[in-house]
């Protein structure tokens, strides 16, 4: 019997499964035989064993190869999509000339090239941003850790009185700005990152990644902070399991930056 | 399948799941990581500047309406005055360190930096103070133009005593007027009874810069119409720029085109990366299996 003769290997497993099951159910432990089959199954031995052993172990091969492939397509999606994620600020630089980070239209390109970027390289993750409830009540709070300080410095201080009819526009381009770069980042790349090697490899990518393409527009005097907050940002991702969370935290901060200055 | 019927196998999972969508995150580590981010933004109080926004991201903020020491007419008091900048030059061997320094308004209205051994410091001079103070505007109008912004009066001192510009040495200054404009504007110096244009480049949409040989006070002015300037702008290359500063709002960085590529030059080829980083991925969706739908 081979694998090309599933019939046959099926009531050997079915008969290696009832085994397993008695053994167990003597062993005294229930509820174990209604475990995945992969589990049972590997009570058996060596590659050398009965054909239902071998039928097994090539299945199991056979994935772990899918799994290594799937890998190395996530770790080239991840380089991909970090690239990707320079050429976007490269243009949004080139755009904005002059007028450096306060140019709305470069803010505009950029955003449009971030989500145009994530939907590429992956769109169910770019549209699903998680349990909205969830997401919102995390992002709030995320919103709070990270006021806090210049709340504080703001309320002891003097700050710049800007004009108020300034806000609107300014508040648009910087939700879209802000929701896209959480999009790519905590989404699509964070998935892509986790495919290849895993949550802390996630973690790491997107933060640094945050916390470096902000330089080449205020400069390396803004790192630290950006680390940090990139930092945050992670974990509320790793506390909804969501962009989301990150994406509302992330817009209101910024929005607040327009009084806590 | 466990009904004993089909192979009990585990088979390929269903396409776009099981190597998509990564296990839901324990808590506890998400907790662990929140922990940490609280105690690295705990540490960033201490080298934030004390107007530090939430994040420095999305847009810089427009700039805020200009402060005036005396608004001239047309123009109203803002709430806070104008502030000066301010820098510590170290001395070391009789040669004075580089230096920079901007006011504290969004954007800056003034900003100044020197070279190293801009200054000549007498002996025993371990650090020059370096300020640019606004004043009220001369009542004297330049001719062919108005005074656009405050007039600043640099200085450097050391324990009280004025100290010198060394020879050839100069200062660059940074201005912002109050307002975007298409006519001629540029930087002259007030010695106390006239104006003299200084060469000027404009760096941002109402900064300009300028090199300056003394420390005279100094302010924006706008030509009227058909006016032209009676001193040459600067190359691009006379780094006439005081640098950028990290609100991204000030303006005063130096201006694109300062070296190397040209701006559309540079579209070209970011268009050109970011269409071939589309068909890659294109590509590798494809073959992993993950098309749309």
């Amino acid at each position: 019997m081979t694998v090309d003769d599933p019939g046959t290997a099926a009531a050997r497993i079915a008969a290696a499964r009832a085994a397993a099951a008695e053994a167990t159910a003597a062993r005294g432990t229930p509820g174990a035989a209604e475990g995945p089959p992969t589990t049972r199954l590997s009570l058996r031995p060596a590659a050398d064993g009965p054909p239902t052993t071998r039928l097994v172990l090539r299945t199991e091969r056979a994935e772990a190869a899918a799994r290594r492939t799937a890998r190395r397509a996530a770790g080239l999606r991840t380089g991909a999509l970090v690239v990707g994620l320079g050429g976007a600020l490269a243009a949004r630089l080139a755009v904005a000339g002059d007028q450096g980070v306060r140019s709305v239209g470069a803010g505009a390109v950029f955003a449009g090239l971030l989500v145009a970027l994530a939907l590429l390289a992956d769109w169910r993750e770019a549209l699903s941003p998680g349990r909205w409830r969830w997401q919102v009540a995390v992002g709030v709070l995320g919103t709070l850790v990270l006021c806090a300080v210049p709340l504080v410095v703001r309320l002891g201080g003097e700050g710049g009185a800007l004009p108020l009819s300034a806000f609107p526009l300014w508040a648009l381009v910087v939700t879209a700005v802000s929701v896209a770069e959480e999009v790519l980042l905590r989404g699509v790349l964070w998935n892509a990152a986790v495919t290849w090697r895993g949550e802390w490899v996630a973690l790491a990518v997107t933060t640094v990644a945050f916390g470096l393409f902000h330089v080449p527009l205020y400069g390396w005097s803004v790192l630290v902070l950006d680390l940090a907050v990139g930092l945050l940002l992670g974990g509320l991702r790793m506390l909804s399991n969501g962009w989301g969370a990150p994406a509302v935290a992330h817009t209101f901060a910024d929005l607040a930056g327009w009084w806590l200055r | 399948m466990t009904d004993g019927t089909a192979p009990a196998v585990p088979g390929p999972a269903p396409r776009g799941t099981a190597l998509r969508r990564p296990a839901a995150t324990p808590r506890r580590r998400a907790l662990l990581v929140l922990l940490l981010a609280l105690l690295a933004l705990g540490a960033t109080v201490t080298v934030r500047p004390p107007d530090a926004p939430p994040l420095y991201d999305g847009l810089g903020f427009p700039d805020e309406p200009y402060r005036w020491v005396s608004p001239p007419a047309g123009q109203t008091r803002t709430p806070q005055p104008p502030t000066p900048a301010s820098a510590t030059i170290e001395v070391s061997g009789g040669v004075s360190g580089p230096a920079r320094a901007f006011s504290g308004e969004q954007g800056p209205q003034v900003a100044f930096a020197v070279a190293d051994g801009a200054f000549t410091a007498p002996a025993g001079t371990t650090a020059i103070e370096m300020t640019a103070v606004p004043e009220a505007v001369p009542a004297a109008a330049p001719d062919g133009g108005v005074v656009v912004s405050n007039l600043y009066r640099l200085s450097a001192t050391s324990g009280g005593t004025p100290v010198p510009l060394a020879a050839r040495a100069t200062v660059v200054v940074n201005l912002r007027a109050d307002r975007a404009t298409t006519q001629t504007v540029v930087v002259s110096a007030w010695d106390g009874t006239t104006w003299t244009q200084v060469p000027t480049r404009q760096v941002g949409t109402e900064i300009y810069a300028a090199q300056v040989p003394t420390l005279d006070p100094v302010a924006v002015v706008r030509l009227d119409q058909g006016v032209r300037a009676t001193v040459d702008a600067p190359l691009p290359s006379a780094g006439a720029s005081a640098g950028a500063g990290p609100d991204g709002g000030t303006g005063t960085g130096s201006s694109v085109g300062d070296g190397g590529i040209g701006g559309g030059t540079l579209l070209l080829t970011v268009g050109g990366i970011v269409a071939l980083l589309a068909a890659a991925l294109v590509v590798l969706r494809r073959r992993t299996g993950d098309e749309p739908g």
